[in-house]
């Protein structure tokens, strides 16, 4: 799974959360870089702050809203969102993200099938900082708007380049699906599409249509975690 | 899943059945039966290795080959070679349950019976009584089918012939391995191929969404095939 889904936040959304990270204080990033903690150079809110978590939950909130979203990741549990703050020169080299986390406040843990950076800076303000992604068809480059998300498989090689000019504030998001195999879900979220890309043309109640729906509602059933 | 599926065989074709099955010769059907249906099993068969069925086999084989639903249904790996069969007067089969796995006698083959097959080769006013009833969990089900038609239906399930009582019912049967072993994902994968044929009959197959449904429905295959 690779998506650029556009506009999960709306540009106001984005000001406000901007706004409340204004005075914030910063620590090390390298704080939740798991096994990459070498690899990684930025600040971040500490995870387990007030702003921190209101602020995720305003961000989980707004992606469960968004169909594209849903109909991409097929969400059991979101991890509380982070935020992170790429100032000149920082970066996060090619990693690959923890299998699993444990979150210390709730204790709850999940298995991270997905990852998703929303960003809060507009590509104008800063220079480098483009997330860079390896997926099974080869490595793609992503500097998306301000409120736009980019959702991969957790297992995919990923990396922020490092920033040359300005500044980089974003939020990342670890998935747990109801569909574990990226295969699996990738499958269901075309035949989503197929769906949508009927509907408008056919009716719901068609022969055809309830069999499709069927399908989907069927293929969840074989595959999916509740 | 039970699927009935009509004119596998044209009318041309069953006269020709017909003549070269008069013309051989049967032995006991309980050559074929496992343990605990050959003590149920009271029919005629055609040596399975002898020319009669091995010629039969082939023509069947051919027209199963011709039939789009037979094939979207089954999504047959490896059919057994065809079997014949003869119920006359006070000729039955009691209720039982197919072998599970099945060796094609002469080879190293062997098959997992995953679904059963009955082609029927006798009109049905030709003969009284021999329906093939199928249970199920929520009760049963009859078949009786003109010739030419073709019951294909899950080898998991407990089902009998009814006792002939006038004419005779002469029929091809056979079990096949699917490349889709899990009933479920195998009755799904034709709902979604019956929807797409029927969608690209409608919008053109060209269509985006009828492109991408195929795409689904080969990586589906993909996932949950044995080739």
């Amino acid at each position: 799974m690779l998506a650029h889904i556009p506009g999960a936040l709306g540009k106001a959304e984005v000001l406000r959360l901007r706004e409340a990270l204004a005075g914030a204080l910063w620590e090390d990033g390298a704080s939740s870089g798991g096994a990459s903690k070498t690899a990684k150079r930025n600040s971040q809110l500490p995870f387990d702050s007030e702003l921190s978590r209101k602020l995720g939950a305003a961000v989980a909130s707004a992606l469960l809203a968004t169909p594209a979203f849903v109909a991409a990741a097929i969400p059991l549990r979101i991890f509380p969102p982070l935020f992170e703050r790429y100032e000149v020169g920082d970066r996060y080299d090619p990693h690959v993200d923890n299998a699993v986390r444990g979150d210390v406040i709730t204790g709850a843990r999940i298995r991270v099938d997905l990852s998703a950076t929303l960003l809060l800076s507009e590509p104008s303000e800063y220079d480098g900082g483009r997330l860079v992604v390896e997926d099974i068809f080869g490595s793609r480059e992503f500097k998306p708007q301000a409120g736009d998300v980019v959702l991969f498989s957790a297992g995919s090689l990923n990396m922020v380049t490092p920033v040359t000019r300005g500044e980089r504030l974003s939020t990342f998001i670890w998935v747990q699906s109801m569909i574990q195999s990226d295969e699996a879900r990738d499958l269901i979220c075309d035949l989503d599409a197929a769906l949508q890309d009927l509907s408008p043309r056919i009716d719901g109640d068609d022969p055809d249509m309830r069999k499709l729906s069927t399908v989907y509602h069927n293929l969840i059933r074989i595959w999916g975690e509740a | 899943m039970l699927i009935c599926i009509p004119e596998v065989l044209n009318k041309q074709q069953i006269a020709f059945f017909r003549e070269t099955m008069t013309a051989a010769s049967w032995e006991d059907g309980r050559t074929t039966a496992g343990s605990q249906s050959s003590l149920v099993k009271n029919n005629l068969q055609l040596p399975q290795d002898g020319a009669a069925a091995r010629e039969l086999g082939e023509h069947v084989l051919q027209a199963l080959a011709n039939c789009p639903t037979f094939v979207s249904a089954a999504l047959p790996h490896k059919i057994f070679p065809p079997l014949f069969n003869r119920y006359g007067v006070g000729h039955n089969f009691g209720l039982h349950v197919d072998n599970a796995i099945r060796g094609i006698p002469g080879t190293p083959i062997r098959i997992r019976t995953d679904l059963s097959c009955t082609l029927f080769l006798s009109e049905a006013e030709d003969y009284d009584g021999g329906e093939l009833v199928i249970e199920d969990r929520v009760g049963s089900q009859e078949v009786k089918l003109a010739a030419g038609d073709l019951v294909l239906y899950p080898s998991t399930s407990l089902h009998f012939v009814r006792e002939v009582t006038r004419g005779a019912r002469v029929a091809s049967f056979f079990w096949l391995q699917s490349m889709i072993r899990d009933n479920v994902a195998r009755a799904l994968l034709f709902d979604l191929d019956q929807a797409i044929q029927s969608l690209s009959h409608r919008l053109g197959a060209g269509d985006p969404a009828c492109v991408r449904l195929t795409g689904i429905y080969h990586n589906l295959i993909r996932i949950w095939a044995e080739a």
